[in-house]
């Protein structure tokens, strides 16, 4: 294997990690929102943030290259401070984590859900704030469920190639992910190299489901006892 | 003192609840499923938020719809026990039942835990899971969790309908004893008028979302509000009736839809009324009414159907009437029996046996048994 080959690899682990960990802290506290509270707007909010799920990619991507681009005020006064959005690492960064935060908050929420909603109020006639509650009863409980989530995020995030392509190009070292590196291998005719970074995808993809699986099974097994 | 004026309106109908306690007292909140009953316990926790009204603990306000006052649950600190125990899986025992004192040093803590522990018999338990202990030693937990934060008011949700019946008679033992030595106010909320009965001295009846009627357990047996709480409180054998005769102590009634005279206490101004009794209050013995002894409120029936129980028998009695019912109408409104009553196996003399099928039989209903309202 050669370091063209690991170079997109790692780039899209570690486009996909940073995305995972963005996705963590703003969507644990939209899914534990959008499981806890009687609001009723909570299905329109859950479905805007899940339209990155039905939109096609290069559309979604064409959305965000309107906003985060040049001539939105997003995309200047980011340009102003110095960090340009488009065809830059963070503007793929962008790309994966709007692309695949809504497969985290919607398996969250449904985590957070999970939990009997007398614990929580047990917990707060116990003198614990709702800030409390939410470390001490609703991680502790839900942790499988949030993992299981976070999995599927970081497995989406790795996946992604149209978004990524439209925000951020294909530029080696920068943008150019493993996705997009399969593609332009095979554009190139190298079939080779395809093939390699092909096995080496389909393995990730393998080892994420089997890693779901587990996670799922130990929660069965706990809602069992 | 505690008081509660709260409304709310639900999907089924308006919650109006109005309460007073005094400190140290005990009261049940008593009636059907879906009555509201849980709903009240939790406004007043703060776990629900009333439309409107106040919620006075002591000196607290805990809650004010018109000087816009709603403490949070968090501050309430009220003992809360729920129905399925709502223990944390998470946790070990010991760590559950610290849950409340989490502002406690760690050493006063530790005491703590295990002063209630040795005093609810849970000892041993320290380090297990909610999930690997029995029932009953989770209903002790739970009470643990509760009592370990020195609540004023202690709010218990059917605290022993998951309890199948053998640890539920010991639970409710071990409730009373609790009770005993807990100085703080109680309001138990159960859908079983002998477990208020076994736990709280005063009864509150409650029927689509309003507290019918507020009283000591005498009170409520005897003097029922209306038919909704006799019928609630297990008064089986309801009727109406017309005074026709007055005298010092007691009362004439002729009761139209048994086409019987019936003598009851003469406690009420109205004509028309209404009475009922138990089906433990009827005295039911074999055999015809002997005609020159016969006591008052004596008749005889037949016996259309009989439900066996480990202690006796109940018994379904149609009335047999020497008179022919002058209304036709009125034969075809009646229902399949007169009287539900209960016969304890060991009653009446040596031989006795239970009541089959078709047997004749001589009722008689006590003056002083007759629940009466109008």
């Amino acid at each position: 294997m050669s370091i063209t080959d690991l170079m997109p690899l790692y780039l899209s682990l570690r486009l996909a990690l940073t995305a995972t960990f963005i996705g963590l802290l703003i969507g644990l506290p939209i899914a534990w929102f959008l499981g806890n509270t009687r609001w009723k707007g909570r299905e329109v909010l859950d479905s805007l943030i899940s339209i990155p799920m039905v939109l096609p990619p290069t559309v979604l991507g064409y959305y965000l290259l309107v906003i985060l681009g040049r001539n939105s005020w997003i995309g200047s006064l980011a340009e102003e401070l110095g960090a340009p959005l488009v065809f830059t690492t963070r503007g793929a960064i962008i790309a994966a984590t709007v692309v695949s935060i809504p497969f985290f908050i919607k398996t969250a929420r449904s985590a957070i859900e999970g939990i009997p909603s007398d614990l929580l109020d047990a917990a707060r006639v116990l003198g614990r704030t709702e800030f409390n509650i939410f470390f001490s009863v609703v991680i502790p409980n839900a942790w499988k469920g949030i993992a299981s989530g976070l999995v599927l995020m970081f497995a989406r995030a790795l996946g992604d190639f149209g978004t990524t392509l439209m925000v951020s190009g294909g530029i080696p070292g920068e943008t150019l992910t493993m996705p997009i590196a399969i593609y332009n291998a095979m554009l190139a005719g190298d079939q080779g190299t395809a093939n390699r970074l092909a096995l080496i995808m389909a393995g990730t993809a393998l080892l994420v489901l089997i890693l779901i699986n587990v996670l799922n099974r130990q929660v069965g097994r706990r809602s069992d006892r | 003192m505690i008081e509660v004026r709260i409304s709310k309106t639900l999907e089924l109908f308006s919650l109006q609840i109005h309460l007073k306690l005094s400190e140290g007292s005990s009261l049940a909140l008593v009636g059907p499923s879906g009555c509201g009953k849980s709903m009240t316990l939790r406004m007043i926790a703060g776990l629900e938020q009333p439309d409107e009204g106040y919620i006075k603990v002591g000196d607290t306000t805990f809650f004010d719809s018109s000087e816009g006052i709603d403490v949070s649950a968090y501050k309430r600190r009220v003992g809360y026990l729920f129905q399925n125990y709502a223990l944390f899986p998470h946790l070990t025992i010991e760590k559950n039942i610290a849950f409340g004192l989490n502002h406690c040093p760690r050493s006063e803590k530790h005491a703590k835990v295990h002063s209630i522990m040795e005093r609810l018999r849970i000892k041993g338990l320290e380090k297990r899971y909610p999930p690997y202990i029995s029932g009953g030693q989770q209903q002790r937990v739970a009470l643990a969790r509760t009592l370990v934060t020195d609540p004023e008011l202690l709010l218990l949700d059917e605290p022993f309908s998951a309890l199948d019946s053998q640890v539920k008679k010991k639970m409710e033992k071990e409730v009373i004893d609790v009770r005993n030595a807990f100085s703080g106010t109680m309001i138990l909320v159960t859908h079983s008028l002998e477990e208020a009965f076994r736990l709280c001295p005063n009864i509150a009846v409650m029927d689509n979302g309003k507290i019918i009627q507020i009283g000591t357990q005498e009170e409520i047996i005897h003097q029922p509000a209306d038919r909704t709480v006799a019928r609630l409180t297990g008064t089986e054998n309801i009727f109406d009736g017309r005074i026709i005769e007055r005298r010092d102590e007691v009362a004439r009634i002729w009761v139209e839809e048994l086409q019987i005279k019936l003598t009851i206490p003469n406690t009420l101004k109205q004509d028309n009324l209404s009475w009922g009794i138990r089906p433990a209050q009827l005295i039911v013995k074999q055999g015809h009414c002997a005609r020159a002894q016969t006591p008052e409120n004596c008749f005889s029936g037949q016996i259309v159907q009989t439900i066996p129980t480990p202690d006796g028998q109940f018994v379904f009695i149609q009335l047999v009437n020497q008179a022919p019912i002058s209304n036709a109408s009125m034969s075809h409104q009646r229902r399949d029996y007169d009287f539900q009553a209960y016969v304890p196996i060991n009653s009446g003399k040596r031989g006795h046996r239970p009541f089959q099928l078709g047997d004749l039989c001589c009722i008689i209903v006590p003056i002083s048994a007759i629940a009466l309202w109008s």
